[in-house]
């Protein structure tokens, strides 16, 4: 008993630490540029196919490429800011069908390029880690503390840089942040692009556990959406502690009941939260 | 300069006339068109593509003859192929098309079960003559008429290769089950349980997973906790199949993997790995070392992109099947001389050996194909032939 | 009165054609893009007050389920199954409107969303009512007044009367004193609440009503089909209507039907080149939005603008 509640625990928190990668972009996203990503996943999706060139099928270093692939994607979601988002800034629901209007054209060129077929990449680390009776696979672990690492430097960045600070201060509130100086049109860039990185991260990451094929950025998208309304649109605490929450439940229902459960309990805590505080656990009433 | 531009258009319009009529005269060739419906793409996709191929070769290498000669006249094989995703709706849309817009009398697929259950009445209905797939025992009634299961289904093969299993690894006891949450993966799961409960063994675990889940600790966990000597993989597309080798393994699972259900042992290695892989048993469409099933590949590398599915064996057979039938009947249009020309084409000769029309007691109608089949083990990452049934 | 006549006119003409042009492919999409007018026309009035209800597909899949399992497992007969599936997803958006509607702007498109992902789940989950992921097959054809549906003209013919209810009712709502209420929903509530009025139960009328043409949509498409599925009824549905009015035109509701005109058709007559379809509709999307946000109805009248400036 207490070996399978162990195991639903590593299941869970290793789950947890990419939501939590991609539900801190997605929030930044929004935070700042109220725009809910649609296209998320599939910034996701894309570094992940940028890993199976690269490094599946010309065989560069993985831990290289994974750092190329999310400076890549990070670049490309500034682009996708400058010349997509813009004209939207401020009408939320435009800027969200934008994101969809991305997301599927991205998805239509991946399968244009690659098919549907799923690809795999092949794994920098294999075999298990044993403790005691406790197993964890070594791919796993090593996504797990890659993804810690990751968020330790973005917490570092927006802690304790100029440029942090600037985001903090617009999601807080743009208008006050201008007075000071804040500029929008490099902000917002820099939010989308940071954003864009942490998903682009995220897909590197996972490129070897899975498969890579066009459509699978719907679920990790799906996952960052529930957390970030779990922990409050715009709140970075809210999205570590929503992953958390999302990646341990998730993991109780999938084992003890099954998967489709799992995810309708997970639907149903997002519809209870977004009616009786729609701010999530963490978030703050901004406009 | 209007009379040059006039005369110009005369000649131009007389050579043309001029060239249609003769190219008409010299081609008597007319077009026998065949229609594809099943899976070309995701999961599922290497079994789809294995009736899609096969058809493709054997119209390829008829009209590399001159053509298919069917009473008196020459006919060019044309293939039309529609992807249905392994999804009864589209499935629907896509014969409806065939069968209205291409008018097609003939079709090969689909795989899928749920598909194959919602087309037959299109089918039936519309007289057309379909070389299906589906391992849904459903497929295939005392009411069929125009429909051809061209492959031999776990029906046909589980008994066999349970037994083997017992009398080979007799210190097997316990089996867990997992298959995709469809009609395939339910009529599998029940007819393969069963099979081993019958046999003697212990089902501890019978599991149903969506099939587009990638995750399977949560479930493999579930599974582990049973303590099975035997993880049963049963009609889990080889991908995925692969994933969860490869995450079973990782969880801690020294046991025995078996396969009795579509085979694809290059996708299973792929996302389980090689080492993991290592020792599968599995039922295998054909012994892929042979000088006919090497042939085979060359030919399919032509019309689609390797690896080939083991599955392109029997639709290649049936094909052909269906093609010498055609000419047999003397008729592209009366599917009700064709087949009864395909029921009296058994015993034929198959690549892999003698094939014939069956299935009157499992089914109620002799539209099944028994064939040779297999049992493989992975070994090094490639399948090695190990046992053989008739 | 005259545009009553030329209105009638045109559904006449409309309804002759199949026969005149007899081709079942044509007809299919006929019937198609006749359903995702209603469809899109329901979607239209949600736009309208600035809700967008991502819960509208799992809306038509309730009618579809709804109306296909009256008749196969109570044996009721067409007219009654019909209604019942529409009325009873109408009670359903009524209900969860109460809880629903008071939340607003992207937080109402991700609780729809939620909501609708949790409805399609229950259909895959709950197999002994819907049929799990294979859903249920063998629908009986609808028949009314003693007349069964059986082909695809026929299909058309009801698919048509239910497009041309959809737009004569929505544009009356629209062009009356509730519909002047519905919009200032959207642009200026407290104004609206000050004048007295309650705007909670516009919100639900709305709501209710949208749900209704939904269920009675989703209801023909499943009868059509002769299958439903639940991957039919996700959140693509909801992605595709919205897409529909954004490049129809939000403003007036013809643009719903002009957007549904060029749509719908597209991927039929693309259908072997699949994927490029897919891209080509993001693209157009992508270019709709930036360069003609007011939709094909808004280039339509800038042009007839400009045609009447020139003389």
């Amino acid at each position: 008993m207490f070996e399978l509640a162990t195991k639903i625990v590593i299941n869970g928190l290793t789950s947890s630490l990419v939501y939590i990668l991609m539900a801190l972009g997605f929030t930044l996203i929004f935070g700042i540029m109220r725009v809910i990503n649609f296209a998320h996943g599939e910034l996701y999706m894309l570094a992940s196919f940028l890993v199976f060139v690269l490094s599946g099928l010309l065989g560069w270093n993985y831990y290289l490429v994974v750092l190329l692939a999310g400076v890549a994607v990070g670049l490309f979601g500034a682009l996708l800011e400058r010349v997509f988002f813009r004209p939207f800034v401020g009408r939320e629901l435009n800027g969200m069908i934008m994101a969809l209007a991305i997301s599927i054209t991205l998805q239509a060129s991946a399968f244009i390029l690659f098919g549907t077929d799923e690809h795999s990449v092949p794994r920098p680390i294999s075999g298990v880690f044993q403790l005691g009776d406790v197993i964890v696979p070594r791919d796993r672990l090593a996504v797990g503390l890659m993804a810690v690492v990751i968020l330790a430097a973005f917490y570092l960045f927006m802690r304790y840089t100029k440029a942090g600070l600037a985001m903090r201060a617009v999601v807080q509130d743009e208008e006050i942040a201008s007075i000071y100086g804040v500029r929008p049109k490099i902000i917002h860039p820099l939010a989308f692009g940071l954003g864009a990185m942490l998903a682009g991260f995220a897909g590197a990451l996972m490129a070897p556990i899975y498969t890579v094929y066009p459509y699978m950025g719907s679920q990790p998208m799906l996952k960052a959406f529930i957390v970030v309304i779990l922990g409050g649109l715009g709140s970075v605490p809210g999205a570590v502690l929503g992953g958390v929450v999302l990646g341990l439940t998730e993991s109780v229902f999938a084992t003890l009941i099954n998967t489709t459960v799992a995810t309708m309990v997970s639907f149903a805590i997002v519809v209870v939260i977004l009616l009786v505080k729609p701010t999530g656990l963490m978030g703050r009433s901004t406009r | 300069m209007k009379s040059m531009l006039m005369k110009r258009t005369l000649v131009a319009v007389l050579s043309a006339m001029g060239l249609a009529w003769t190219a008409n005269a010299a081609a008597q060739t007319e077009t026998l068109k065949i229609g594809v419906v099943s899976a070309l793409s995701g999961p599922g996709s290497e079994w789809g593509l294995a009736q899609d191929g096969a058809i493709k070769i054997a119209a390829m290498e008829a009209n590399a003859k001159g053509g298919l000669k069917v009473g008196g006249k020459t006919y060019k094989v044309e293939v039309i192929s529609y992807d249905d995703q392994y999804k009864a709706a589209v499935s629907v849309s896509s014969a409806t098309r065939l069968i209205e817009q291409d008018k097609v009398k003939f079709i090969v697929g689909p795989m899928g079960s749920a598909a194959t259950l919602a087309v037959k009445p299109l089918f039936e209905q519309n007289k057309v003559l379909a070389i299906i797939g589906a391992y849904s025992e459903k497929a295939l009634d005392a009411n069929t008429r125009y429909s051809y299961r061209g492959f031999p289904t776990q029906v046909e093969f589980v008994g066999p290769i349970v037994q083997w299993l017992k009398k080979n690894k007799p210190d097997l006891k316990s089996v867990a089950q997992i298959d995709p949450n469809d009609e395939t993966g339910w009529f599998s799961q029940k007819l393969l349980k069963e099979q081993y409960q019958g046999a003697g063994y212990k089902v501890v675990s019978s599991e149903l997973f969506e099939r587009s889940l990638k995750d399977f600790q949560p479930v493999l966990t579930r599974i582990i906790a049973t303590k099975p000597d035997i993880i049963e993989l049963g009609t889990t597309p080889p991908g995925t199949a692969g994933l969860v080798i490869r995450q079973a393994r990782e969880l801690g699972f020294k046991g025995q993997f078996v396969k009795i259900g579509g085979p694809g042992v290059p996708q299973i290695v792929a996302a389980a790995g090689k080492e993991f892989a290592e020792g599968l048993i599995c039922y295998a469409a054909a012994d892929v070392t042979t000088a006919n099933y090497k042939n085979l590949e060359t030919q399919y590398a032509k019309v689609l992109k390797p690896p080939m599915n083991e599955f392109t064996v029997y639709f290649y057979d049936a094909a052909r099947m269906l093609l010498e039938s055609i000419q047999a009947a003397g008729t592209v249009d009366d599917t009700d001389k064709i087949r009864a020309a395909l029921d009296k084409a058994t015993p034929y000769k198959g690549i892999q050996g003698p094939i014939r029309w069956g299935g009157m007691k499992a089914y109620g109608v002799n539209h099944q194909i028994l064939t040779p089949t297999f049992i493989g083990m992975i070994k090094n990452g490639e399948q090695v032939i190990i046992g053989q049934m008739e | 009165m005259k545009y009553s006549l030329k209105f009638l006119a045109l559904v006449a003409a409309l309804a002759v054609l199949p026969f005149a042009l007899r081709s079942p492919f044509l007809t299919h999409i006929g019937v198609m893009t006749c359903l995702y007018t209603a469809l899109a026309l329901s979607m239209n009035m949600m736009l309208r007050i600035g809700q967008i209800s991502f819960a509208h597909g799992a809306f038509m899949g309730l009618g579809a389920y709804g109306s296909a399992l009256l008749m196969m497992r109570l044996g009721l007969p067409f007219p009654v199954a019909f209604f019942g599936a529409a009325f009873g997803v109408t009670l359903l958006a009524w209900l969860v409107g109460l809880l629903f509607l008071r939340i607003r702007g992207v937080y109402f498109v991700l609780l729809t969303f939620a909501f609708g992902e949790i409805i399609v789940l229950t259909f895959i989950e709950w197999v002994s009512l819907f049929g799990g992921s294979s859903g249920l097959a063998g629908i009986p054809r609808p028949a009314l007044f003693g007349h069964e549906i059986q082909s695809r003209n026929g299909f058309y013919l009801l698919a048509l009367g239910l497009a041309a209810f959809a737009y004569t009712s929505v544009r009356a709502v629209y062009r009356s004193e509730l519909g002047a209420v519905i919009t200032s929903l959207d642009e200026n509530e407290a104004l609206t609440q000050s004048l007295g009025i309650d705007s909670r139960r516009y919100r639900q009328l709305t709501f209710c009503f949208s749900a209704f043409l939904v269920g009675m949509s989703g209801a023909v498409y499943g009868h059509y089909l002769t299958l439903v599925t639940p991957e039919d009824y996700g959140f693509w549905v909801p992605v595709h209507l919205v897409v529909i009015n954004v490049i129809g035109g939000m403003a007036h509701p013809v643009g719903a039907v002009l957007g549904a005109l060029l749509l719908v058709p597209l991927p039929e007559f693309l259908r072997d080149a699949k994927q490029y379809q897919v891209l080509l509709y993001g693209i157009l999307l992508i270019v709709f939005l930036l360069f003609m946000p007011d939709g094909l109805y808004g280039v339509f009248k800038k042009f007839r603008r400009a045609k009447g400036g020139a003389e």
